[in-house]
């Protein structure tokens, strides 16, 4: 009874914590994403609602207004709050107009990393029955990068063994706006 | 034994919290029903095409290797309704950034509100006072140096030719800058110039005014990344000099005088300087050599008269 109580807080505590507790902060070019904390913690999960937290962010970072506006009332629509399953993200993408990947199956892995290499952020399924945000992949280090909308003042980090532990413990379940990524933040520098 | 005890309360406990948050956080009943699927969602004729389009597919080609352009525009600013409108029919803007395909467009387009407080960060670094802006930026990938760097920017007139033009001369420029191997785009991260930027600053206030008189008005000035070239000094003329009238008398009265003779050719001199300056032609002489001669002439009209009486 002993080992098998013990072997089960240790795979808890593998699947609820990241692998690193080492900062990383937006911008940088480890990220895909580019959100400030600030703007992050607009998304804090206020309601079970973190499907829509985690697509908003996405929202913010790729300026997709009708996206980003899902978790409260604004002329985009109405606020969407609670659970999601991929056909109520399929109704509300449609009704707000909002072009998105619905993606499940075995293929949300080649899909995160395509969005990381071309700068764009995804909602991705991340812990038991949870969504956050996935802000980048560093396929040099096999560190993805991750922020929580329990947690969202900071980034997550995890090693490719972590993060296939937690993708799977919310099943494969991946949700990419289908816009441009962000711009780098713009800076003068005299070229000519 | 205790220990132990409360360690499987514990264990329990967050297992029955967990239990209570995977009901309503995320369906995963449907993830698994879904199975292998790709839905593309919220794009007009395919949204609810869902037999069409919702067959198992890769993720689409790269795009990191497309420059952006971003639009920064402002409420009530009939400039950048304009752009905007400009930049969805026009040939020369089309052939730059689709903003009604974002797939096929050559690169990534964007509007960006000023007010808009999620956005406002992106563009902190610079100064944007005139609406609409238009800022172009080098790829994600790199491959064309630091995608940081604002390659241009500019303000719209109602040209949609010539803003394309000047986008287009502008990556031109900044390619052939990469290219140079004096500059390498290293060099580019270390060289921020701070506040101040390399051109013209626009107005603080917008000048654009709501008139009665249909149609959009512009701002005048018009900041430009990379700046225009600087005009090549033009040589101030010479102005032409007042006619000797006394050297003419001393000439009439007094008979042959050096002095007379030489303010005389000296006006002639200026005169015929100022006439081909002012028409555009090259003088006939340098500065410097007229300067010799002039002060040649002078000392001879200075000689004193040379005795010619013997003793």
């Amino acid at each position: 009874m002993k080992p098998l109580l013990l072997l089960g807080m240790l795979w808890l505590a593998a699947n609820a914590s990241p692998a690193s507790a080492q900062d990383i902060e937006c911008p940088d070019p480890r990220l895909a994403a580019d959100l400030p904390r600030e703007i992050r913690t607009w998304f804090r999960n206020p309601d079970g609602s973190c499907v829509q937290c985690s697509i908003g962010m996405c929202g913010v970072d790729q300026n997709v207004p009708a996206a980003a506006t899902l978790l409260w009332d604004t002329q985009y629509g109405s606020r969407e709050r609670g659970g999601s399953g991929p056909s109520r993200v399929s109704a509300y993408c449609n009704r707000r107009e909002i072009r998105a990947f619905n993606i499940t199956g075995a293929s949300t892995w080649d899909w995160m990393k395509w969005a990381a290499a071309t700068g764009r952020p995804a909602a991705i399924g991340a812990g038991s029955a949870h969504f956050q945000t996935l802000m980048g992949y560093d396929p040099s280090s096999g560190t993805w990068y991750v922020c929580n909308n329990n947690s969202p003042a900071r980034i997550d980090q995890y090693d490719e063994a972590s993060f296939r532990r937690l993708h799977l413990a919310s099943g494969q379940w991946v949700v990419i706006l289908d816009y441009p990524p962000h711009p780098e933040r713009a800076r003068y520098a005299r070229w000519w | 034994m205790r220990a132990w005890l409360l360690m499987f309360t514990m264990f329990l406990s967050s297992g029955l919290l967990w239990a209570q948050e995977a009901v309503p956080e995320v369906d995963q009943a449907e993830v698994l029903r879904r199975g292998d699927l790709v839905q593309v969602v919220g794009d007009g004729i395919r949204s609810h095409d869902h037999d069409a389009f919702a067959a198992a597919m890769g993720p689409p080609a790269s795009d990191a290797d497309k420059w952006f352009i971003s639009v920064v525009s402002m409420q009530g600013c009939a400039g950048c309704e304009k752009l905007k409108k400009d930049w969805t029919t026009s040939p020369w803007l089309l052939a730059l950034a689709n903003p009604n395909d974002a797939k096929q467009s050559w690169a990534h387009y964007a509007i960006y509100d000023k007010d808009d407080r999620s956005q406002a960060f992106r563009f902190e670094g610079l100064k944007i006072s005139t609406f609409p802006t238009i800022l172009v930026q080098p790829p994600r990938s790199k491959r064309y140096g630091d995608p940081s760097i604002v390659v241009y920017q500019g303000i719209y007139k109602g040209d949609p030719e010539k803003l394309a033009r000047e986008i287009t001369l502008a990556i031109r420029q900044y390619i052939q800058k990469l290219q140079t191997p004096v500059g390498p785009v290293r060099a580019y991260e270390q060289q921020r110039i701070g506040a101040d930027p390399p051109w013209q600053p626009v107005p603080r206030v917008d000048p654009w005014n709501p008139t009665p008189v249909p149609g959009p008005q512009f701002p005048t000035v018009d900041p430009t990344i990379p700046p225009a070239p600087p005009a090549q000094p033009t040589p101030a003329p010479t102005p032409a000099p007042a006619f000797p009238w006394s050297a003419v008398l001393t000439l009439m009265t007094a008979g042959f005088s050096l002095p007379a003779a030489v303010a005389l050719v000296v006006w002639a001199v200026y005169t015929i300087r100022a006439r081909r300056q002012a028409a555009g032609l090259k003088p006939i002489v340098d500065q410097a050599t007229l300067d010799r001669v002039l002060e040649q002439l002078k000392k001879l009209a200075d000689q004193p008269k040379q005795s010619t009486s013997g003793t």
